[in-house]
């Protein structure tokens, strides 16, 4: 881990009004005791920099920088394991959702550029209602600018074009959901 | 008995074998299905890491839907993530009580308003609480004696809400397969993560749980699950998940399916993209004794 | 005629014991009940008690008056003369008001009569049923018809009818006809039926036939009604719900109307029963309401319905319902430990529980290295018997987990724990490894520390500051544990066992207790307390004793248990006016130490099993051959009340002056003796019951079939095993010669002059505990004299300006202060000083010297010492001269004056355990991690966004402060553990606080600049090194007071009629601190309610002229009762203290100490009676 062997020298500062997105985060895990289960329970902790344990521990110490420095929260996979075996009840997996999205509103070119799987995601729910899985994927690899990725997925690709699974599918809700994105944004701009 | 059906997107495409299994199953089990009308996506895994409001908001519009127009029906869901997002809105309402005048808010740019009387309901949890595995059996025509079935639940079938499921060791898929005919393979994967959305955006990760779960199947004929991101994770990554043999990985009602003697229109066999000369083998076995 | 008692104890474990004993002893006549088939609830089950790792029950038995209690082991039983015991007995319903309480009990059958039970185990050798046995923790099976209890005295069977499958073997198996299944009153039982279904009404007569029950089918509820108009005496009524319901409710209505006491079973169509929530069906709910028994659902077959109604016959006409006045009521029925299997949302699956083997819980554990227990006390893993050599305790099991409703902590399992891995220890001969895995070790008494201590430096336990993630099967039958370590490793290690330190539970009758109480229970399913009125219930005149109120250890139930004492007596003695003045008398005996020894024997005959194997003829021809023996006589049994009638009149006739009654179950019979005692006015000492019937059964194998052959054998007389009937007859002779020689070898002159009491108390320190004890001994009618060194009433908690639940505790101390300046019953004393104190129990002689140079002689009959203590005082980190350097009660002042402003703070760090848990006060002070929960959630509430830093080794929040815990880090609050080998380090820079510190979780060194520094600085006893001088008391390494025994005389010194209280017995918080003062009160009270203190039978002397004044005796005695008197030159004996153990007659070398009424020449007369060959055996031989 980086720079961790070294003092971090910090004095403290008001941690509520500094910062409202971060104290929203570490409002979900203030009560954190440190017992590690969530780490224990994760299925991709092996691939992670920040052990969740020492990452909710960061955030509490107000170390926001650090924190999205780090790849951890992106390697949630939404399973709930720890969330469910929190013995103090903490809504962990939601806290990592949580950093994705201050990740993407605050972090560097790294934390938006893997943000972008999910932005594309909603932005072709928004256009079409209904998930065009082809056209988002299409558009995903256009967005992450990387001439292999397409590659990777190539192969599956062909397969379920074989199946017949690749079509557009149903246009019928195209737009059907531009009213209620638009009142979301307009709404969490507000707030 | 009579459900609000939402489908979800991914049963539109790329798990259309999910949607005509499900549907086809139900009717034969005398379960009536009233798809929502107007239905739209509810974000799936992707909306949370863009949007809180929206993550409840994308499925309040189905509730609102559902209590609008099938009044009094429990609303069935198959798809995992769509069944957490939608059962996600009422749970934290419960808590949080600012909650439901702001997502009431969001509803209102399409004139609709949720009240909280949907219950929401899991494809497995119907099939296992209020169908039963007595039901099932008695529409058993092939029976699929010496099939051994690992059962797969994923996680958001399971987690973090324990409704119908040991959320740690799932068990409720057992009864249905032993009605089937069926050896249950005993593992504990079933409620391990496949992975998910990583596989689109750290694969390499995703991969080493993929391959841990093909590993522990080994020995099954063939692995059954009930959500189509698992389905997909588990059956179109065999190969770079480094698995030497391949399995077929079935959606639950299309095994209830081959079992109830469906069509192969019914069950949608030939859109699984792993159906084993092994697993076809086996079936054909099991043809023969029953017939 | 309605019993009237003055107390109700619900619950007899060691709480309600010790409250009903407290009661009892000043007095009072109690009723103790229990839903339970026996006594001491879960410490029954435990052998081995932290700190000593024995048990010590029976060192909380009364010590003076003793011989008003038959006295022994207090796991096998508890007699005295004031306490009623009912069992397997529940409060139902409480009416009425304090001083006059309506108790309803109700009293389940167990089918055997006791008087009859002879506890041959025949019964239980024939049943066929096997069921998880309680008493094993479900680590061996039992029968249907059991002993609760096998170390009982005396032990009755009992039949467990829900798990009975009515074979009748036992029934026909018991020699002594002690069971009864009420065979003969099934065909006086009519059952009526209301029923549309005929077919239901054709099969129903037929069902029942071999059970003999009459029914009598109707097709409507009115022809039932009818039937019962006629005057049927009808036992049950089954009222079918497919009746219309209009019908149905009419019938019900009517029929309880005709009966009352009539019990009406509803019968429901499937899904009728239930409605679609789960709860009962809305008709079926409205019926029950009304007063039907229960709901069955249909439809009903034979297979199923006869079991049911029959074992509810039985019920109806065994289970009894009674009604008792009472004064006031305390509830004691403590706590249920955890099941991780049973509860929802339980962990079973988690922890492999119900799964692996050798996954234990706590209970289980102490059944397995308990020796009655089911591996015979080896430590072995059940299931495949391997040695457990590699054993892992997780603590913290169904504690501590907002998930599972339980934001507290139990208080008592890291104790248990640290003292199981001592036992494994000591079990394997060191080689078990033991390891323990921990998120706070709460070492929080006063002792506790250094104990914890000595079992990680010493005897090698390791403990492991994490929380084991996942458990798995490992190889070979062993258990995987996984965990984080604080490095942030993943670790892996294989145990032989891993045991869960379950947490507590309330009782799991809680809601139904409740309920029939009136009382309201807390968040957490506890019985509702207030913090500054810690045993007060929501319902005024029922109290909360021992766990009931909040987990604790057994010390802390004791404690507790006194306290509700204390209160239930000062609530019967207001309510009931001023104590009786005519004490019951003294009852007068005959001076018989002239007389020539007459000596009449008197055997029961009664036991069937008896009667089979003596030569009945040949033993009163013996035994009339004894000395002094002038009758022998025979008595039906004994234990009934016509029996000791015949026996009474028999001895009339014979007027011995001594009786020896040759039964069974002496102890059962010491009141008796007493009763006997009056009537003839002999002294009961000189009357003694030998235990012939067990004699009967000596070197029967207990297990399953052994006695039941070798009775068959001797009963046809084919047999020749040694229980035959000339052995028995042989050894029977013996036990009564023995006996008899005892006897007439007992020393039959008069007891000694009894002490008479001097009615007053000193108290001595006027602070919180001082007060609370003197307001608890004047409000029951005694003087009390309260001595303060300063010149304010008050002490230590006067600084205080807040507690942690939001009481007022400066309010608190004035009203305090001024109810006891008014109380006419209390003279205080400020600016004094005691100078001198001599005497003891029941008459101290104290001189107090006033600051104006007055001194007042006391004369009081006990003393209570409550001499405080005070923060330590802390010089490092230039507190005291830096402004930025506070400790926790100076931030707490300056909160509550605004000398300091929370909202212009930019941080504030603490350092918990500070110069505390190490030596020189290697003790955990218990208000500093309180204290500082206290400040942080104060800053927060003032300022939110404030950074709380706090450096802990292991936050102490027992009992429900835990929750305050969880609030904390819910406030944002930081907590970072420090080890003693790595403190977080203090500097200044611009004179402000620079703490540099490790954060285990992070791996890495941080950096703080808080602008203050807070020092949790502990307590410490004020020098009470003079007052325990004068007194003659003791003192531990730290200054505190020493009371007798850790935790079963918590409040008691080894001298008897001193007891001690508050912060001076140990660190206390303001709770501990009321509790026992409280305790202590009572404790005083049961002395002064005595017009006199007279010793027991059996006490020890010394003959002076052969004392060497080596003093062996005085360091051997375990209660303090020798001490060497240097004016007299000679060793004293303190008789009330002296509890005859007989310690010092072993140790000492000369001979000059002597037990009265057990001295040599006796014991050898005993010995030499043993010995004797009997004539008529030689003769045989």
């Amino acid at each position: 881990m980086k720079n961790m062997h070294t003092p971090i020298a910090f004095t403290p500062a008001p941690l509520v009004f500094q910062d409202e997105a971060l104290a929203e985060i570490q409002s979900m895990v203030r009560a954190c005791m440190q017992c590690g289960t969530c780490t224990a329970s994760c299925p991709n902790s092996f691939a992670m920099d920040l052990a969740p344990r020492q990452m909710w521990r960061m955030l509490l110490f107000g170390l926001k920088q650090e924190v999205l420095e780090s790849r951890t929260f992106w390697l949630c996979s939404s399973c709930y394991s720890c969330t469910l075996r929190c013995p103090r009840g903490l809504p962990l997996t939601a806290a990592m959702a949580a950093l994705k999205r201050l990740a993407a509103a605050e972090g560097d070119a790294v934390n938006r550029k893997k943000a972008l799987f999910y932005q594309e995601f909603m932005q072709n729910v928004e256009q079409n209602g209904r998930i065009q899985e082809m056209g988002f994927m299409c558009h995903y690899f256009l967005a992450m600018h990387d001439p292999l990725l397409p590659l990777e997925y190539g192969p599956l690709g062909l397969k379920l074009l074989a199946k017949g699974k690749l079509h557009l599918g149903d246009s019928t809700q195209r737009g059907r959901l531009g009213p209620l994105f638009a009142k979301v944004r307009s709404m969490e701009e507000a707030s | 008995m009579k459900y609000a059906y939402y489908p979800g997107c991914s049963l539109g495409t790329s798990a259309e074998e999910y949607d005509v299994s499900t549907r086809e199953v139900l009717k034969r089990l005398g379960v009536e299905l009233s798809e929502i009308p107007d239905w739209t996506c509810c974000g799936a895994s992707a909306v949370e890491p863009v949007s809180r409001l929206l993550t409840l908001a994308l499925p309040a519009r189905n509730l609102a839907l559902t209590e609008r127009e099938c009044p009094g029906l429990d609303m069935l869901v198959p798809c995992s993530a769509c069944y957490l997002n939608h059962l996600r809105v009422g749970r934290e309402c419960a808590t949080d009580r600012a909650l439901p005048g702001r997502i009431n808010e969001a509803l209102g740019a399409e004139g609709l308003s949720y009240a909280g009387k949907v219950r929401v309901r899991h494809l497995l949890d119907v099939l296992a609480s209020d169908v039963g595995p007595k039901a099932v059996a008695a529409q058993v025509s092939h029976s699929l004696e010496g099939l051994s079935v690992a059962p797969y639940y994923g996680c958001q079938a399971l987690r973090p809400f324990a409704l119908f499921d040991d959320p740690e060791h799932p068990r409720s898929m057992e009864p249905l397969i032993s009605a089937l005919g069926a050896t249950v393979f005993g593992w504990d994967m079933g409620g391990r993560c496949c992975g998910a959305s990583l596989m689109a955006t750290r694969r390499d990760v995703a991969l080493v749980s993929v391959a841990a779960i093909l590993d522990a199947a080994a020995g099954a004929d063939v692995i059954v699950t009930v959500c189509p991101m698992c389905q997909m994770n588990l059956e179109a990554y065999q190969s770079q998940a480094h698995h030497a043999d391949t399995i077929s990985v079935l959606y639950l009602p299309q095994l209830l399916g081959l079992a109830f003697g469906l069509s192969d229109e019914q069950t949608l066999l030939d859109k699984n993209l792993a159906m084993t000369d092994a697993l076809k083998g086996k079936l054909r076995a099991c043809e023969a004794a029953s017939a | 005629m309605k019993k009237e008692y003055g107390a109700l104890v619900v619950g007899a474990g060691i709480g309600g014991i010790r409250s009903a004993l407290d009661l009892a002893e000043t007095g009072l006549k109690v009723a103790l009940i229990d839903a339970r088939p026996s006594l001491g609830g879960i410490l029954a089950q435990l052998d081995h008690q932290f700190p000593s790792d024995h048990c010590g029950m029976c060192k909380m038995l009364p010590l003076t008056q003793r011989d008003q209690s038959s006295q022994y082991c207090l796991r096998k039983g508890l007699f005295h003369k004031n306490i009623d015991i009912y069992l397997h007995t529940e409060l139902s319903n409480l009416e009425g008001d304090p001083g006059k309480f309506q108790a309803t009990l109700s009293r389940r059958s167990t089918f055997i009569d006791s008087t009859r039970c002879v506890s041959c185990g025949l019964c239980a050798e024939v049943c066929p049923a096997r069921v998880p046995s309680e008493f094993n923790a479900g680590l061996a099976q039992r029968t249907a018809v059991y002993l609760p209890v096998p170390h009982n005295i005396p032990n009755h069977y009992v039949v467990d009818l829900d798990n009975c499958q009515r074979c009748w073997r036992c029934y026909e198996a018991c020699p002594t006809k002690a069971i009864d299944f009420k065979f003969e009153q099934r065909k006086d039982f009519h059952i009526v039926v209301a029923t549309p279904d005929e077919q239901l009404a054709q099969d129903f007569p037929l069902w029942f036939k071999d059970e003999n029950f009459p029914v009598h089918p109707t097709s409507s509820g009115e022809d039932a009604l009818k039937l019962l108009a006629e005057g049927l005496d009808c036992g049950l009524m089954l009222l079918d719900l497919d009746l219309p319901q209009a019908e149905a409710e009419r019938t019900l209505r009517r029929a309880l109307e005709l009966r009352p006491n009539l019990a009406v079973v509803l019968l429901a169509a499937p899904g009728k029963e239930r409605d679609k929530d789960g709860g009962k069906d809305k008709v079926a709910a409205a019926l029950l309401k009304l007063g039907a028994r229960e709901v069955l659902a249909k439809p009903l077959r034979q297979a199923q319905a006869v079991p049911w109604l029959d074992k509810l016959f039985m019920r109806l006409v065994s289970d009894e319902s009674f009604s008792i006045e009472v004064g006031a009521v305390i509830l004691a029925a403590g706590f249920e430990c955890y099941d991780p299997a049973a509860s929802p949302g339980g962990c079973a699956d988690l922890l492999l529980y119900g799964s692996h083997p050798g996954v234990l819980t706590s209970l289980e554990f102490e059944r397995l290295a308990s020796p009655t227990g089911p591996s015979q006390g080896l430590l072995t893993r059940p299931g495949d018997g391997k040695p457990l050599r590699r054993i892992a305790w997780l603590q913290c099991v169904g504690s501590r987990d907002v998930k599972k409703n339980a934001d507290l902590c139990s208080s008592f399992c890291c104790m248990v724990s640290i003292k199981q891995a001592l036992l494994a220890k000591r079990r394997s001969h060191d080689e078990a490894e033991t390891t323990i895995f921990y998120m706070d070790m709460r070492t929080n008494g006063r002792d506790y520390q250094r104990y914890r201590d000595e079992a990680e430096n010493e005897a090698g336990v390791r403990f492991v500051p994490a929380r084991p993630h996942t458990i798995l099967p490992g190889p070979d039958g062993d258990i995987l544990v996984q965990y984080f370590d604080y490095a942030g490793e993943l670790r892996e290690e294989v145990f032989d066992a891993l045991v869960l330190a379950v947490g507590a539970r309330p009782p799991k009758s809680m809601e139904r207790l409740a309920q029939a109480a009136g009382i309201e229970v807390n968040d957490s399913g506890f019985c509702a307390t207030k913090y500054l009125s810690p045993n007060r219930t929501s319902r005024l005149g029922v109290f909360a004793a021992g766990a009931f109120g909040e987990p604790t250890d057994i010390r802390g139930s004791l404690i507790q248990a006194g306290a509700a004492a204390m209160g239930a007596s000062r609530m019967i003695r207001v309510y009931h006016g001023p104590r009786d003045e005519t004490p019951e008398a003294e009852p007068e005996y005959t001076d018989v130490s002239r007389q020539v020894p007459r000596v009449l024997m008197a055997l029961c005959t009664s036991c069937p099993t008896l009667e089979r194997n003596v030569d009945s003829e040949l033993l009163h021809q013996r035994m009339a051959t004894l000395p002094g023996v002038v009758k022998v006589v025979d008595v039906q049994r004994a234990c009934t009340r016509e029996g000791w009638e015949a026996l009474r009149q028999e001895a009339e006739l014979a007027a011995p002056n001594r009786v020896l009654i040759g039964a069974c179950l002496p102890y059962v019979h010491v009141p008796r003796l007493r009763e006997l005692g009056e009537a003839l006015k002999l002294n009961p000492a000189l009357m003694d019951v030998v235990d012939i019937h067990t004699a009967s059964f000596s070197g029967r194998d207990t297990s399953f079939g052994g006695h039941a052959a070798c009775l068959a054998s001797c009963a046809t007389g084919a047999g020749a095993c040694d229980c035959g009937e000339g052995a028995r007859t042989n050894e029977m002779g013996s036990l009564l010669a023995m006996a008899a020689a005892k006897l007439l070898g007992a020393d039959p002159s008069t007891l000694p002059q009894a002490t008479p009491v001097s009615p007053q108390a000193l108290v001595v320190g006027g602070g919180l505990a001082g007060m609370t004890a003197a307001m608890g001994i004047a409000d029951q009618g005694f003087k009390v004299v309260l001595v303060e060194e300063a010149e304010h009433l008050g002490g230590q908690a006067m600084n205080l300006r807040y507690t942690l639940e939001g009481d007022d505790p400066v309010r608190f101390m004035e009203d305090l202060v001024e109810q006891v300046e008014k109380n006419p019953n209390i003279r205080v004393l400020k600016d004094s000083r005691v100078v001198l104190s001599r005497g003891k129990a029941g008459r101290f002689v104290t001189v107090v010297a006033t600051g104006e140079g007055m001194a007042h002689t006391l004369h009081h009959g006990a003393t209570i010492l409550a001499t405080g203590g005070h923060e330590a005082k802390v010089y490092e980190y230039g507190n005291r001269v830096r402004k930025c350097v506070l400790t926790q009660l100076e931030l707490e002042q300056r909160l509550a004056a605004g000398s300091v402003d929370a909202s212009s703070l930019s941080g504030v760090a603490m350092i918990q355990c500070w110069r505390s848990r190490e030596e020189s006060r290697n003790y955990c002070s218990r208000v500093c991690c309180q204290g500082a929960l206290k400040n942080i959630l104060m800053l927060k509430k003032r300022n939110p966004g404030l950074p709380v830093y706090v450096f802990y080794r292991d936050i102490m929040t027992t009992g429900f402060a835990e929750h305050y815990y969880t609030e904390a880090r819910r406030s944002g609050a930081i907590f970072i553990r420090y080890t003693p080998d790595s403190r977080p380090q203090v500097d200044f820079k611009d004179d402000k606080p620079v703490i540099t510190a490790l954060d285990p979780v992070l791996g890495a060194q941080i950096e703080l600049h808080p602008d203050l520094l807070v020092l949790s600085s502990g307590v410490e006893p004020g020098d009470a090194a003079e007052i325990a001088d004068l007194f003659g008391v003791g003192l531990t390494s730290d200054g505190f007071f020493q009371e007798a025994e850790s935790k079963w005389r918590p409040v008691d010194f080894l001298k008897h009629g001193i007891f001690a209280c508050g912060l001076a017995l140990g660190p206390a918080t303001m709770r501990d601190s009321l509790l026992s003062a409280k305790a202590a009160a009572q404790r005083v009270v049961r002395i002064l309610s005595e017009k006199q203190l007279s010793c027991g039978n059996v006490v020890a002397e010394v003959r002076d002229t052969l004392c060497s004044r080596c003093g062996r005796c005085i360091s051997v005695c375990p209660y303090g009762a020798r001490a060497l008197d240097l004016d007299r030159d000679k060793i004293v004996v303190d008789e009330l203290l002296c509890q005859g153990c007989g310690s010092c007659m072993a140790a000492c070398p000369n001979s000059a100490t002597v037990l009265r009424g057990f001295h040599d020449e006796q014991v050898m007369a005993v010995i030499d009676a043993a010995l004797a060959v009997q004539p008529s055996a030689a003769a045989r031989l």
